[in-house]
């Protein structure tokens, strides 16, 4: 904590290094909410830029009483859920979402196959969801925020995270019994879930 | 004991928040009702699907993109944005009000006993404005047309220019520096209330 409110002071003074320093203690958690919040790499990695860009542009207004992490990660919430409402304004389609790419070929094709699989279906899931609602299964799967955390990071209380997350689950889970109506595929599930979990 | 309340409780066993009391009433209640124990069953599914994702990796030269990014754009403050954005408007309302003027201050440049270098300087200048000036009356031509009085186009116009005025300001001087969130919040809540 102390560290931190060093680095900060050195980076306002111009200090490169120190800059460096933050980014490289938060590019994991920033790049990761962007990445489960866009559903691309590209995307997700020029909103980890553009979100370091803007915390240190904004770096003289943040309070040392705030977590830097959460501070961080609102603004990365706050890029990501803006890029997706102009997404939105040009008509693309939630379900639609940018497909992941091609994963790097691991030791077993199968297991390769079996991880892009769930890594589609993860984002397809998430896709599925508003904005809002995405973002707080993010933080609580990816950023692994207390509902004391997520409360603070998005300036609301802890009933309304509570209720956001059921709401989400009961979403998907709504979202995923309209399309076995189409398509049955709950087995496919049960086999991506039964690998998901070691 | 009702579904919903079932199904805020898996919410909150899933998330390691329910008292054990709750927790044995639930499974009791799962035990009992079919349509509770499925969405149960898939809930837990996706939460272990969740679970089992690994982190995405950023890229390695993150650092260095930021820090060239951050050179390309230097430190601009809101308050500097917005008086831009200011300094940009009245330009433009400026333009549009001096345009018929611009004949007349030729004429007087023309007229007036400037010598050497200044009064090549000022042609020039009157050169590189006229064009601008031009399409600076064009424009206010359009616009008186669109709000002369009394036609069905007036109320039009005036509500256009209105809104797009309110438009820009709220995009430039309000959200660009406030965030979306906050406004996304409201709305949030009644969509909270409304799934319940």
């Amino acid at each position: 904590m102390i560290e931190e409110r060093v680095l900060v002071q050195r980076a306002l003074a111009g200090d490169r290094e120190a800059f460096a320093g933050l980014v490289r203690a938060y590019q994991g958690p920033v790049y990761n909410l962007a990445y489960r919040m866009l559903g691309s790499p590209a995307e997700a990695e020029e909103a980890a830029q553009e979100t370091f860009v803007r915390v240190y542009q904004r770096l003289a207004t943040y309070d040392p009483q705030q977590k830097l992490s959460s501070w961080v990660l609102a603004i990365a919430s706050h890029y990501c859920i803006d890029r997706l409402r102009r997404r939105r304004l040009v008509s693309l389609p939630l379900d639609e979402a940018p497909a992941q790419e091609a994963a790097e070929p691991a030791e077993a094709p199968e297991l390769a196959l079996l991880a892009q699989e769930r890594e589609r279906e993860i984002q397809t899931l998430l896709a599925s969801l508003p904005e809002a609602y995405r973002l707080v299964l993010v933080l609580r799967y990816w950023q692994d925020l207390s509902y004391e955390e997520m409360a603070r990071l998005l300036g609301t209380s802890e009933s309304a995270v509570k209720a956001r997350l059921h709401r989400a689950r009961e979403m998907m889970a709504q979202h995923l019994a309209k399309r076995q109506e189409v398509r049955p595929v709950r087995g496919l599930e049960r086999r991506v879930a039964r690998h998901a979990v070691p | 004991m009702q579904c919903h309340d079932v199904h805020e409780w898996m919410s909150l066993k899933l998330d390691g928040r329910l008292p054990p009391d709750q927790e044995r009433e639930m499974h009791a209640h799962l035990a009992s009702c079919v349509a509770c124990a499925q969405e149960w069953a898939t809930w837990r599914d996706l939460a272990a699907l969740f679970e089992g994702a690994p982190p995405a990796e950023p890229p390695g030269d993150l650092v260095e993109r930021v820090w060239s990014r951050v050179h390309a754009r230097p430190r601009r403050s809101a308050l500097l944005s917005s008086l831009a954005a200011v300094a940009v408007g009245l330009g433009v309302i400026g333009a549009l009000f001096l345009a018929p003027w611009a004949p007349i201050c030729r004429l007087v440049v023309g007229t007036l006993q400037i010598p050497g270098m200044l009064r090549v300087a000022s042609a020039v200048v009157g050169d590189l404005v006229h064009p601008a000036a031009v399409m600076a009356e064009a424009l206010r031509v359009v616009l008186r047309a669109l709000l002369s009085p009394g036609s069905a186009l007036a109320a039009m116009g005036y509500g256009l220019v209105l809104v797009a005025a309110l438009a820009a300001w709220l995009r430039v001087v309000v959200f660009r520096n406030a965030g979306v969130v906050r406004w996304s919040e409201s709305r949030l809540a009644g969509w909270d209330r409304s799934g319940r």
